[in-house]
C-alpha cells in the first residue's frame, strides 16, 4: 500500500506572468498573460479540496487491523506494515483514492 | 495525547461526537467531502502540530450546524455574488479535465470569460488557503479554462421552449446579458436593447483593453446570441410612444441601464472648464479609439476602478506624468489591490490623504488643483472609514487636465417624468426584494438599483431578476 500526501506543504501562489512595464507603457496589449497548462494544474492542486488526503480518518476507522494511525508529531496518517494484512478496505473506501494497492 | 488507548486511536483531543459512515447507504456524492473538514469540526481547531490546525487555530470556530440542516458551502463559494462552485472547477483543472471545469463554470457563471480577466474576485479574499501562504489565484485559472476548454456552442435548452413569451431588457451591460442567458436557458425569448453601436455595456465601451480584451467580452457576447437572445444595438429607448410599445410588446420588461452618470466633485470653480473630464465619457471616448488631448501633467479624482483605468490608459497616450488624487489611504481604495499595484508599477503616481477643495483655472482652461491633507479615522466594521481634514495644510497640484472619478449614479433622463417608477436616493430605481418595481411586470437589476458596484455583483443582480421574472410569469396564470 502506498499513502500518497496526506497533510498540506507550504507553497506560495502562482501569479499570472505580465507584460514588462516598458511595453505596457507604450500600448494597450492585455498586462496579465495566461497561465500555461502546467502551471495551471500546480495551481489548482493547491486547493484545499483538491488535496489527496483531506485528513478525514475513514480509513483509520475502518482498519480491521487498527493499524493505521495518525501520528502524534506530525498529525500525518501512517500505516504499520508490521500489522497491515493487505486487505485494501482502506483503499476501498478512501473518498479521495488516495490510498493505492501495489504488489508486494 | 499521549497514552493512546489500545482500540481506536482518538483523531483528535476533546471530540464530542463522530461521524460514522453507512457505506450501505452512501452513494458516490461525495458531498459531505467537499464539505469538509475543517470549517465546521471545530475540533480540527485544536489539531496544534498540522497545518490544517494552523488554518484555525486563531478564528473562531463555524458552530457546528444541527444533524438535518445542510452544511455550509465553501467560504470561496460563499463569497461569490454567483454563488460558483469554485472548489468544483479548480478540483477538475487540477485533475487536467478543462472540459468538465468550463461546464461547471458556465453552469452559474453567464459572462465566464469576461470574469476570467476582470473580476472583483472576492472569492481570492475568502480562500483559506491564505491562512497557510496565500490564496490561490482563482481568477487567473478561471481565464485558463476559459481559454483552454474547446470553445463549445451552447446546448438547446432541455426544457420547453417559452419563446411565444418574449421579454425585453434594456442595456446590454453585465446585468443585463445576465438575466438574458438565464432567461434563455429557461426557455424564453429575450429581446436586449442597446442604445450604442456595440453591446456590453461598461465592458465594450469602458473597462480599457489592457484589462479586458474585447474578443473575451465578442465570445461571450455571441455565446449568448447563440441560446437564441436578440441583441439591438443603436437602439435608444425614450420618449413616451417607444416606452408604451415596448411595454405592450412583452410579457416583462427589465431595467438594466447601470449607472452610467459620472458624479461631479463639488467644488468651486468646476464648471464649464476646458480639460475638465468625466471619468467614463473620457472611457467611452478611448475604447471608441478617439484621441483626447491630455497635455503633459494628468491628474485624477479618485480611488476606484475606473479611476485606475483612467490613468493607466493616460499613462498609455501621450501623457508624462498622471498622478491619482485619493482623499482616503492606499488600502481603502475600492479598487482592487492587484489593480493598484500594477498602475503603480508603470509609474502612476498615487497621493492618498488628499482632497480636492478647489480647481485652479486661467481663462477657462484648467491649470491645477488646490487640496488638503486628510487624517484617516477609527476603522469600523461594515463600513468604510472615515476621515477628517487637516486644517492648515493646503498645498497646490498643477495639472493640464483633470478628469473626476468620484463615484457615478444612474441616468433617468429617457424616463418620462410622469412615469409611475418609484426612485430612490441616488437615483436608483425602487424595487423589493426580489426586484420588482412598482409598476408590474417591471423589473429592474444591476447598478440601476444598487448605485456603482462590480460587474460579478450587477451580473448576480440580473441572475436574480431572471428568477423573479420566471417566478412572475409562471404563477401569474394560476392564480
Amino acid at each position: 500500500m502506498i499513502f500518497k500526501t496526506c497533510e498540506l506543504e507550504r507553497k506560495k501562489r502562482v501569479r499570472n506572468p505580465s507584460l514588462p512595464v516598458e511595453q505596457r507603457r507604450r500600448s494597450f496589449d492585455l498586462v496579465e498573460e495566461g497561465f500555461p497548462e502546467k502551471e495551471a494544474v500546480s495551481e489548482a492542486s493547491r486547493c484545499l479540496a483538491t488535496l489527496s488526503c483531506q485528513s478525514c480518518d475513514i480509513c483509520t476507522l475502518l482498519c480491521p487491523d487498527l493499524c493505521i494511525t495518525r501520528s502524534d508529531v506530525t498529525g500525518q496518517v501512517e500505516i504499520d506494515y508490521d500489522y497491515c494484512k493487505g486487505c485494501g478496505i482502506c483503499a476501498a473506501v478512501c473518498p479521495k483514492k488516495a490510498i493505492e494497492m501495489v504488489q508486494e | 495525547m499521549k497514552g493512546r488507548p489500545k482500540e481506536l486511536p482518538p483523531m483528535v483531543a476533546g471530540r464530542t461526537h463522530r461521524p460514522i459512515i453507512d457505506l450501505l447507504r452512501c452513494g458516490p456524492c461525495s458531498v459531505c467531502q467537499r464539505g469538509c473538514p475543517a470549517e465546521i469540526l471545530r475540533e480540527y481547531t485544536r489539531e496544534e502540530e498540522s497545518l490544517r490546525g494552523e488554518i484555525y487555530r486563531n478564528r473562531e470556530p463555524v458552530s457546528i450546524s444541527p444533524i438535518g440542516e445542510s452544511l455550509p458551502p465553501a467560504p470561496c463559494q460563499q463569497a461569490c455574488p454567483l454563488g460558483q462552485d469554485v472548489r468544483g472547477y479548480i478540483e477538475k483543472v487540477a485533475m487536467g479535465m478543462d472540459g468538465e471545469a468550463m461546464a461547471i463554470v458556465r453552469e452559474a457563471n453567464p459572462l465566464p470569460s469576461v470574469c476570467g480577466f476582470i473580476c472583483s474576485r472576492p472569492c481570492e479574499e475568502a480562500c483559506l488557503r491564505e491562512w497557510i501562504d496565500d490564496p490561490l489565484s482563482i481568477r487567473a485559472l478561471k481565464r485558463f479554462i476559459v481559454e483552454h476548454a474547446s470553445t463549445k456552442q451552447p446546448d438547446p435548452p432541455s426544457v420547453p421552449s417559452r419563446r411565444e413569451k418574449l421579454i425585453s431588457i434594456i442595456g446590454s451591460g453585465p446585468a443585463g446579458l445576465a438575466a438574458a442567458h438565464d432567461l434563455a436557458r429557461m426557455g424564453y425569448g429575450v429581446r436586449i436593447f442597446e442604445a450604442h453601436s456595440k453591446p456590453g455595456g461598461i465592458l465594450a465601451m469602458g473597462i480599457p483593453s489592457f484589462r479586458l480584451p474585447q474578443r473575451a467580452v465578442e465570445g461571450d457576447i455571441g455565446y449568448i446570441e447563440a441560446m437564441g437572445v436578440e441583441i439591438k444595438t443603436n437602439c435608444r429607448v425614450g420618449g413616451r410612444d417607444s416606452w408604451k410599445t415596448l411595454l405592450d410588446d412583452s410579457e416583462a420588461l427589465i431595467l438594466a441601464v447601470g449607472a452610467q452618470r459620472s458624479l461631479n466633485l463639488g467644488v468651486e470653480g468646476e464648471d464649464g472648464l476646458e480639460a475638465y473630464f468625466d471619468c467614463l465619457s473620457l472611457l467611452r471616448e478611448f475604447s471608441l479609439g478617439r484621441s483626447v488631448d491630455l497635455g503633459k501633467r494628468v491628474v485624477v479624482i479618485g480611488g476606484g476602478y475606473a479611476a485606475l483605468d483612467a490613468a493607466r490608459t493616460a499613462l498609455r497616450m501621450e501623457s508624462e506624468k498622471v498622478t491619482i488624487l485619493y482623499r482616503r489611504a492606499l488600502e481603502d481604495m475600492p479598487a482592487g489591490r492587484g489593480e493598484v499595484d500594477e498602475a503603480l508599477e508603470e509609474g502612476v503616481e498615487v497621493q492618498v490623504q488628499s482632497l480636492p477643495i478647489a480647481i485652479l483655472s486661467h481663462r477657462g482652461r484648467v491649470e491645477g488643483l488646490r487640496c488638503v491633507r486628510t487624517k484617516m479615522g477609527r476603522r469600523e466594521k461594515g463600513k468604510r472609514r472615515s476621515f477628517m481634514v487637516i486644517e492648515g495644510t493646503e498645498f497646490e497640484v498643477e495639472a493640464d487636465s483633470i478628469i473626476a472619478a468620484v463615484g457615478q449614479e444612474p441616468d433617468l433622463s429617457w424616463l418620462p417624468h410622469d412615469y409611475p417608477l418609484g426612485i430612490s436616493k441616488g437615483n436608483t430605481i425602487t424595487t423589493d426584494e426580489e426586484l420588482a418595481t412598482t409598476r408590474e411586470g417591471v423589473f429592474a437589476a444591476g447598478d440601476l438599483v444598487t448605485g456603482p458596484s462590480s460587474v460579478v455583483e450587477a451580473m448576480a443582480s440580473g441572475k436574480k431578476a431572471a428568477q423573479s421574472v420566471h417566478r412572475f410569469l409562471t404563477t401569474r396564470g394560476s392564480v
